[in-house]
């Protein structure tokens, strides 16, 4: 009974903090914004059952076969590129960098090298 | 009566001669003749602050009641407008530092917090064993990093949302103005 108890609040201590740094970059609302996916409450009921079911999961398996494991990954890796690219946009080194060369008119082409990089690094970095 | 609503910025070279319809809207009785008027300001390079003041001395002369509307300045840069040749060095070497860059900091980011183990672990979560070749897991994963960031960034085809760096870009560029632009 205490070993739940003490759970209970490591778990709510870890979820009270994962919770605010999402909702601090901004991130459920880009997604919502770029998908057209409707109400933050929507976004937010999705965030806690990933949560959740990672935190209770991944000691059992659900057998779902290879293509729903690939599927995951790929969902997984576009919430880690968001995730990435909106802790980069908080500290707002990019359009300054641009601005300070005069070039901010190719403002777009440095999401262009940011999205090759990040999908290079990512695959590298399990390559070695 | 006349009603004038100032720009927001202005763009010029040194030593061009301002006229009232260069910073503002004009609207009301003779507000052509308005919009001729000169700006009496001599502006050296740099950023200006114009204040809604200036604008109605110059208006004064008609002898019309001026009513300004919403922002009540306007930030003019003044600058040289020289053939930029190096202008393609500089955007390559900005897309080295960040391409390279971001590779590697993902790389390290996945070090770092144990990416590969995670991915296993999720593997088996979802698929009930683990693949032989951990490129196989890597490649969906690394697909879907390129995929989110794309997105986020506003690069994906279909519905076009105003990209983060524009707004973060828009939201420097006036902090500077209101920091740098000095009243002539």
């Amino acid at each position: 009974m205490t070993e739940a108890v003490i759970g209970l609040f490591f778990g709510l201590v870890t979820g009270a903090c994962a919770a605010p740094v999402w909702a601090m970059l901004s991130l459920p609302m880009r997604i919502s914004d770029v998908l057209r996916a409707g109400s933050m409450a929507r976004c937010a009921l999705a965030l806690t059952l990933g949560a959740a079911v990672s935190g209770i999961g991944l000691q059992y398996t659900l057998h779902l076969g290879m293509a729903f494991a690939w599927l995951g990954l790929l969902f997984g890796g576009v919430f880690v590129g968001m995730l990435a690219s909106a802790l980069t946009e908080a500290l707002e080194v990019i359009p300054v960098m641009y601005d300070r060369l005069r070039i901010a008119s190719d403002l777009k082409y440095a999401a262009v090298a940011l999205m090759l990089g990040k999908g290079m690094g990512a695959f590298i970095s399990a390559w070695l | 009566m006349l009603y004038v609503q100032m720009k927001e910025r202005l763009y010029v070279q040194p030593g061009e001669k301002l006229r009232v319809t260069d910073v503002a809207d004009v609207l009301g009785d003779q507000a052509e003749q308005a919009k001729k008027l000169p700006m009496d300001v001599a502006l050296s390079e740099g950023i200006w602050r114009i204040p809604a003041t200036a604008l109605v001395q110059a208006l004064l002369p008609l002898g019309q009641e001026i009513c300004v509307l919403g922002a009540d300045e306007i930030f003019i840069h003044v600058s040289r407008k020289k053939k930029d040749a190096s202008h393609p060095i500089r955007a390559a070497l900005a897309f080295c530092i960040l391409f390279f860059g971001s590779a590697l900091a993902i790389a390290w980011f996945h070090a770092d917090v144990g990416m590969e183990d995670a991915q296993r672990q999720f593997m088996r979560m979802l698929a009930g064993r683990e693949t032989e070749h951990p490129l196989m897991m890597a490649a969906p994963y690394a697909l879907g990093v390129a995929l989110g960031v794309g997105g986020y960034y506003a690069l994906l085809p279909g519905k076009k949302t105003v990209s983060p760096l524009d707004i973060k870009l828009g939201e420097y560029r006036s902090k500077e103005e209101k920091t740098a632009g000095r009243i002539p």
